[in-house]
């Protein structure tokens, strides 16, 4: 696992999950889940390890837990500036960030990235709030989409300071249009790390399909891009991270769509377990579920080992 | 580089130039010197029409004559976007005579003057329709008898019919084979059209069992002297030998694509992609954070304008022309 820099990794909570700040201890190989357990929109908090089965492989585990609002989080956050933004889209998106941005506490960091057909860093780890708005201030809507490859960048880019719990918010309003990688690509990515990725998208997009002239080179022959619609993609990115997917009215406010991605983040509780009886290499489907109560289960889905 | 082209100032009542002066303004250029357009801009089409005349019966060195043609590019495109366009147009004029010359002085240069005249002649279109079109009779009086180009081109246009046509009938197999026999036929009329052997060597990589066939092509693509030509077979061979399961050699591809377009995107998230898929987490890191550190104006990829339809991405096409006559 620790090799597979999964980051589900390398890190252990040995303090008992009522007492913050939790500590981790650094070199153990263990993995960490974050997971929401929601009563029809409500986040259900209180928990404790008790109250939750995780399988590993189809074996239970033994597993210790935390809220994640004890936990440090790490948001990066990864905006389409393509020509299909500009102008109100983009004022939209700067406000959106803004509202999530002042959801963190000082202990957390952020990370700015835009993308056209051009990924750019318009604010790295520790950059203060305010060099983040001047940063997204600056960017202007022009350009193709290149939304693979920018949450491929994103995913690789995830703030690796141990003891942190990745949170990925990827906006786009649109298809890809001038990415080298495959959809395929991210979606493997999304499984070999820890990050949970929020996307947020158009629901009256409608485009449907990319009009690149290349987009069906084909460079990946034996798993051919198969154009398909943004939400698709962005369902299955969010399923396989544990995350969610919205899809919002071009015209809407997105403030409160991207305040409630931290908010319900914030939610979350970090199951941590030393997986046990399941040593195979490869794919370890998780299963989480809350005992004794009602209660929705969201988590990743699985990890590399 | 950017800066250049808005480095454009008129000044009034410039003195004329000499001859070496403008050879130094050219040079100046080549070496990415913002200077140069703001030293060329105060001088109009018609006082500069015989030192591009003398240039080109001096016999210049082509990549010279590039360089000045892609001078008078970007003064007269950046005259057209703001309004003159009777300067504008006469100084893109003097740069088709300067295209023109360094096809005549060497076939090596028809893929580059193809290219110059498809994007200008887009740009031209824009302000001025009716020159726009005799930019694209004269690109055809001038290359048609090239019959490998003309193989070359009537292949580019199968292919987006054959596209247009997949998209209707899903039935991907059977969209290249008109393509390919066309770029088939360029290469056989012409064995040093490396764009025909890119292209063939792509549309091969989606056959079954055509890698051999794939990388035959774009081998002989990646010999080409234009540096896009060379990323983009280089790029297209890393992807085969990395679906092959070859890592290593698509690592060396694929650094030999960054190697030869600095900061071209593409070459660094395959790269990435690859040191990733290969449990080289922090490498990857690495290679992608230095990218999209790269202030956006200075990122350019073959890709791009690879992927896009002949008349999108105009500006990226100009700028990677300009790159290319660049020190």
């Amino acid at each position: 696992v620790t090799r597979l820099a999964l980051a589900i990794a390398a890190c252990q909570i040995v303090q008992a999950p009522q007492e913050p700040p939790p500590r981790f201890r650094v070199g153990v190989e263990s993995v960490s889940v974050d997971v929401l357990v929601t009563d029809g929109n409500r986040a259900v908090a209180g928990l404790r390890a008790s109250d939750f089965e995780l399988r590993d492989s189809g074996v239970a585990q033994t597993i210790a837990a935390t809220e994640m609002n004890d936990v440090p989080l790490s948001l990066l956050v990864a905006l389409d500036t393509s020509s299909s933004v500009q102008g109100p889209m983009l004022r939209r998106l700067a406000e959106a960030t803004r509202a999530a941005v002042d959801l963190l506490k000082p202990v957390d960091r952020a990370a700015l990235v835009t993308f056209s057909h051009v990924l750019a860093l318009r604010a790295g780890w520790g950059a203060s709030p305010e060099a983040l708005h001047t940063a997204l201030a600056q960017a202007e809507g022009t350009g193709f989409t290149s939304l693979n490859d920018a949450a491929f960048a994103a995913l690789t880019l995830r703030d690796d300071r141990p003891g942190t719990r990745s949170l990925v918010l990827l906006f786009s309003d649109g298809e890809d249009s001038m990415s080298w990688l495959p959809e395929q690509a991210v979606v493997e990515k999304a499984r070999r790390t820890d990050a949970v990725v929020y996307t947020v998208g158009n629901v009256d997009h409608t485009s449907g399909r990319s009009t690149r002239y290349g987009a069906e080179v084909q460079l990946w022959p034996r798993d051919p891009r198969q154009l398909r619609e943004a939400s698709s993609f962005f369902r299955e990115l969010a399923e396989i991270t544990g995350g969610h997917t919205f899809r919002v009215p071009q015209e809407d406010d997105l403030r409160e769509t991207f305040a409630r991605i931290v908010t319900d983040f914030r939610s979350r509780y970090v199951l941590t377990y030393t997986p046990a009886g399941v040593d195979h290499a490869g794919w370890h489907p998780i299963e989480v579920k809350v005992k004794g109560r009602r209660g929705r289960v969201t988590a990743r889905r699985g990890y590399v080992k | 580089m950017v800066a250049l082209a808005f480095a454009v100032h008129a000044v009034a009542h410039a003195q004329p130039l000499a001859s070496s002066e403008y050879a130094a303004i050219v040079s100046a250029y080549r070496d990415a010197d913002p200077r140069a357009l703001t030293r060329i801009s105060p001088h109009p089409a018609s006082a500069l029409e015989p030192l591009v005349r003398s240039a080109v019966e001096e016999a210049w060195d082509v990549r010279d004559l590039r360089a000045a043609a892609m001078l008078h590019t970007e003064s007269g495109v950046s005259r057209l976007r703001t309004g003159r366009i009777d300067e504008g147009v006469a100084q893109v004029n003097l740069a088709a005579h300067l295209i023109d010359a360094t096809i005549d002085r060497s076939g090596r240069h028809v893929p580059y003057a193809a290219r110059w005249y498809a994007a200008v002649s887009e740009i031209v279109r824009v302000h001025s329709p009716a020159w726009g079109t005799a930019l694209d009779q004269r690109r055809g009086d001038r290359l048609a008898s090239r019959t490998g180009l003309e193989a070359l081109a009537r292949g580019r246009k199968l292919e987006v019919l054959a596209k247009t046509g997949a998209r209707r009938i899903s039935d991907a197999p059977t969209v290249h084979v008109n393509p390919v026999a066309a770029f088939e036929e360029a290469v056989h009329l012409d064995p040093d059209l490396h764009e025909a052997w890119l292209h063939l060597g792509r549309l091969r990589m989606n056959e079954p069992d055509a890698a051999g066939g794939a990388m035959h092509a774009l081998g002989r693509a990646a010999a080409s002297p234009e540096r896009r030509i060379r990323y983009l077979s280089a790029m297209f061979l890393g992807s085969i030998h990395e679906r092959e399961g070859r890592f290593s050699d698509a690592e060396h591809a694929y650094r030999r694509a960054a190697d030869t377009y600095p900061w071209a995107q593409s070459a660094r998230l395959a790269l990435a992609h690859l040191l990733s898929r290969t449990t080289r987490e922090a490498e990857a890191r690495e290679v992608i954070a230095q990218q999209i550190q790269q202030p956006p104006g200075e990122v350019s990829d073959p890709l791009w304008t690879y992927y896009a339809a002949p008349d999108e991405l105009l500006d990226a096409t100009l700028r990677e022309l300009r790159i290319e006559v660049m020190r």
